[in-house]
């Protein structure tokens, strides 16, 4: 793979003040949700790099959404921005008082995409959910997704509910990340094989710094679990206790990280530990102490393989 | 009060009505245990638990049930109006991290029969309901802007380890207005906390609070006067402590004026926003457990065997901590440990769910258990005692994290003996007791001596 490929070309745009750079510090940048509150106004493009699981780095350009950039993104910088974009991530304000004006806006920016880079992912976060109504979200939202799939030229695209104030955040991104990452079939093939080598009832693979989920595997133990939200959940428990370890360790969160976690109770057994330079894998298994301590050694033992099978090398 | 078993506990209590366990019986126990663990081996101590004499003068009978204390109240309404009906104070049934056994249910009940009482008061506005709600109903501090101000004394109850009652004073009452009985509001409780708005001026309440010390003073000596000096988080460091000596000075000057020496009365800086107030409530309830002395040396044995550099004994739900060992507190492990119940219980929470399967791959013991290992080495152990408490531990010795199942071990002859504490100053009139008691003694000094052995070695 020459690295020109590897890096994907990631847009972040929406209307001024809609919470793209607020959700990009707080995923890449280890910000906590209530200190976005001092990020100013980004300027211009902001460029950034994000590595993730060694062989994917995103390049991440966080555009600042006043109107007058918007217009030179859409003229003067139109192929300059647009082209070679693998992903588009388009953030609309769920409070935002003029929809219409910003799904304009939006359709411009899909047809300046579609006509630069036609095979380019879509995603749209309907953002700040948080300050709707919990009985009206399900309903407002639907709303919003026609109208935005209205206006998307045919693209196909995927839409998400998102808060930084809660684990939405990690479904949207966790979503997105999904799609960019390669040979993600031959790591679940491997995880399947190895979640059934351990009688496990899921094996999740989380990001190190970011820990949104990379993928997951699910066998026939563990799939009448109640709660479809539980990585995201898990991303958010962790990520969190990354920052309380992060502030008494005086270490930055982006140091500070987990060795090895480990939780027995009467119903499951679960451990955390490091598994590629850049990769967590969360496991769990029925309960059964022998068992349980013989999943964490061949987990530990498994690193190598997997990254001779997989490619992931680092 | 909300659970099931209420009819057992007024069986119980109606049962029970002839022992009388007052506050300050049961202080003068703790204190003689606190005099006899000095010198003597902890589980000797409890030889000292003797059934309490009733005194029938001046003691009044502890109201064993929720249903009791709400008759009690309103029969009394009739003559003190503002005592009002209780609120109805939802408490998680399920604290512990599972549903647990039938053989906890015993020991349970005798735990329950046992009430003290923490008054909050203060000024108006000072922050007695956001303590009540961000300690006991884990409110997240933000939200404490949109209380109300409380207009009725509110009453919670804590259904934990130890049952107590938190009740939240509204600040404009005067309680020694002739139509309250005063008896009746401070004849059972086990502390009186006063909040003191610190960002604001407080001289009005140290009057007030002098004039409160001093009344109880004649009536109800024993009754430890906590003054939490809160709101202090946009205070800088520097003004905290002049307020906090400015405070300590004239309180200690008003009383001494009136000839009270000596006063029974504690100072914690406190503010929701941190641990402060999670601290200080801990040193609060701490104060109100007469097994305490025996605890810190449970914990200290523990700590010294398995080479832990700090022990907490948490309540699982209000993450208050019962006892530590006597090291000096480090804030800085205290939030690490008290954080890890969260994530313990937030991960049981999503994985805990009943399963259809009954696959399980081995054996493995009754109590969930939980480490993690950071990136600088350290551990923290986690290990669930019983229904509400858990131990938390930090290990930073390299050479103790390798003895897990020696640390295994000892924790669970901790829990035995843990167990054995809080059943035995109850349960007193069974003498099989007594032989399990000393069948515990030589488990545990083996382990000791291996313990001590090995990590030498």
């Amino acid at each position: 793979m020459d690295t020109r490929k590897r890096k994907k070309k990631v847009l972040l745009m929406g209307k001024s003040g809609s919470g793209k750079s607020s959700m990009r510090s707080i995923i890449f940048s280890n910000y906590v949700a209530k200190d976005v509150r001092r990020l100013g106004a980004t300027i211009d493009v902001e460029h950034s790099h994000a590595k993730f699981m060694g062989n994917l780095t995103l390049n991440l350009w966080d555009c600042g959404g006043q109107d007058a950039f918007m217009d030179s993104y859409l003229n003067a910088q139109r192929e300059n921005v647009f082209s070679d974009a693998e992903v588009l991530i388009y953030v609309f304000d769920i409070e935002s008082r003029s929809v219409d004006q910003d799904l304009e806006t939006y359709s411009q920016v899909i047809k300046a995409l579609k006509e630069y880079s036609p095979t380019a992912h879509i995603f749209c976060l309907i953002h700040k959910m948080d300050l709707v109504q919990t009985e009206h979200r399900e309903r407002i939202y639907e709303e919003r997704c026609k109208l935005i799939a209205a206006r998307s030229e045919g693209l196909s695209l995927e839409t998400f509910a998102s808060s930084i104030w809660d684990q939405t955040l990690y479904k949207a991104w966790a979503g997105i990340v999904h799609k960019m990452i390669p040979n993600l079939v031959v790591i679940e093939r491997f995880l399947q094989a190895f979640a059934k080598q351990l009688s496990a009832e899921e094996i999740v693979l989380f990001e190190r710094s970011t820990f949104l989920t990379v993928t997951n595997v699910v066998t026939e133990y563990g799939e009448d679990n109640p709660h479809p939200d539980r990585h995201e959940r898990i991303s958010n428990i962790f990520k969190t206790y990354k920052h309380t370890v992060a502030r008494n360790t005086r270490t930055t969160a982006a140091s500070a990280g987990f060795l090895l976690f480990k939780v027995q109770t009467q119903r499951f057994n679960c451990f955390l530990a490091r598994f590629t330079e850049n990769t967590y894998i969360f496991v769990v298994v029925p309960p059964g102490e022998a068992a349980f301590n013989c999943a964490v050694l061949n987990t530990l033992m498994a690193r190598d393989v997997f990254a001779k099978k997989t490619g992931v090398e680092g | 009060m909300e659970h099931g078993d209420g009819d057992a506990d007024a069986a119980s209590a109606a049962g029970n009505s002839g022992t009388t366990d007052s506050l300050e019986e049961r202080l003068r126990v703790a204190s003689l245990n606190a005099v006899h663990n000095s010198d003597i081996q902890f589980p000797a101590a409890f030889e000292y638990m003797e059934p309490p004499k009733t005194n029938a003068t001046d003691i009044r009978p502890y109201l064993k049930t929720a249903e009791d204390e709400d008759r009690a109240l309103t029969s009394h309404s009739s003559t003190t109006p503002p005592l009002s009906k209780p609120s109805s104070s939802q408490v998680p049934s399920t604290s512990g991290f599972f549903e647990h056994s039938s053989s906890d249910a015993e020991m349970d009940r005798k735990l329950r029969q046992n009430k003290p009482r923490l008054l909050l008061m203060g000024q108006r506005r000072s922050g007695k309901s956001s303590i009540t709600s961000v300690v006991f109903h884990k409110m997240p501090p933000q939200e404490t802007l949109f209380l109300e101000s409380t207009t009725q004394i509110q009453k919670d109850s804590m259904r934990s380890f130890m049952d107590f009652q938190v009740w939240d004073f509204p600040g404009q009452l005067d309680y020694f207005d002739p139509t309250f009985d005063t008896t009746e509001i401070f004849s059972e409780i086990g502390a009186l906390v006063w909040v003191i708005d610190a960002q604001d001026d407080y001289t009005d309440s140290l009057n007030r609070l002098t004039t409160t010390i001093l009344n109880l003073q004649t009536t109800f000596p024993h009754i430890n006067v906590e003054v939490f000096i809160h709101k202090i988080d946009s205070l800088n460091e520097e003004f905290r402590s002049d307020i906090y000596q400015d405070i300590v000075q004239r309180v200690g000057d008003e009383l001494s004026d009136a000839g009270y020496i000596n006063p029974n009365v504690s100072y914690h800086l406190t503010s929701i926003y941190d641990y402060s107030i999670f601290e200080a409530f801990s040193k609060v309830i701490q104060k109100l457990i007469p097994q305490l002395d025996t605890l810190e040396n449970l914990l200290n044995i523990l700590v010294n065997s398995c080479g832990m550099a700090k022990a907490y004994l948490f309540d699982i739900w209000s993450k208050i901590y019962v006892a530590s060992d006597t090291r000096p507190i480090d804030m800085e492990v205290y939030e690490m440990c008290s954080d890890y119940i969260d994530v313990i219980v937030d991960i049981t929470d999503i994985y805990g769910y009943n399963r259809n399967h009954e696959k399980v791959l081995g054996e493995q013991m009754q109590e969930a258990e939980s480490s993690v290992t950071i990136h600088d080495g350290t551990m923290i152990y986690l290990k669930e005692m019983n229904q509400y408490l858990c131990l938390v531990t930090v290990i930073k010795n390299d050479e103790a994290k390798d003895k897990k199942g020696l640390i295994d071990y000892n924790c669970h002859i901790f829990q035995d003996a843990l167990n054995a504490v809080f059943a035995r100053a109850w349960e007193k009139d069974k003498p099989n007791e007594n032989g399990e008691q000393e069948e515990q003694q030589p488990d545990k000094t083996p382990a000791q001596a291996q313990a001590e052995g090995q990590l030498e070695g």
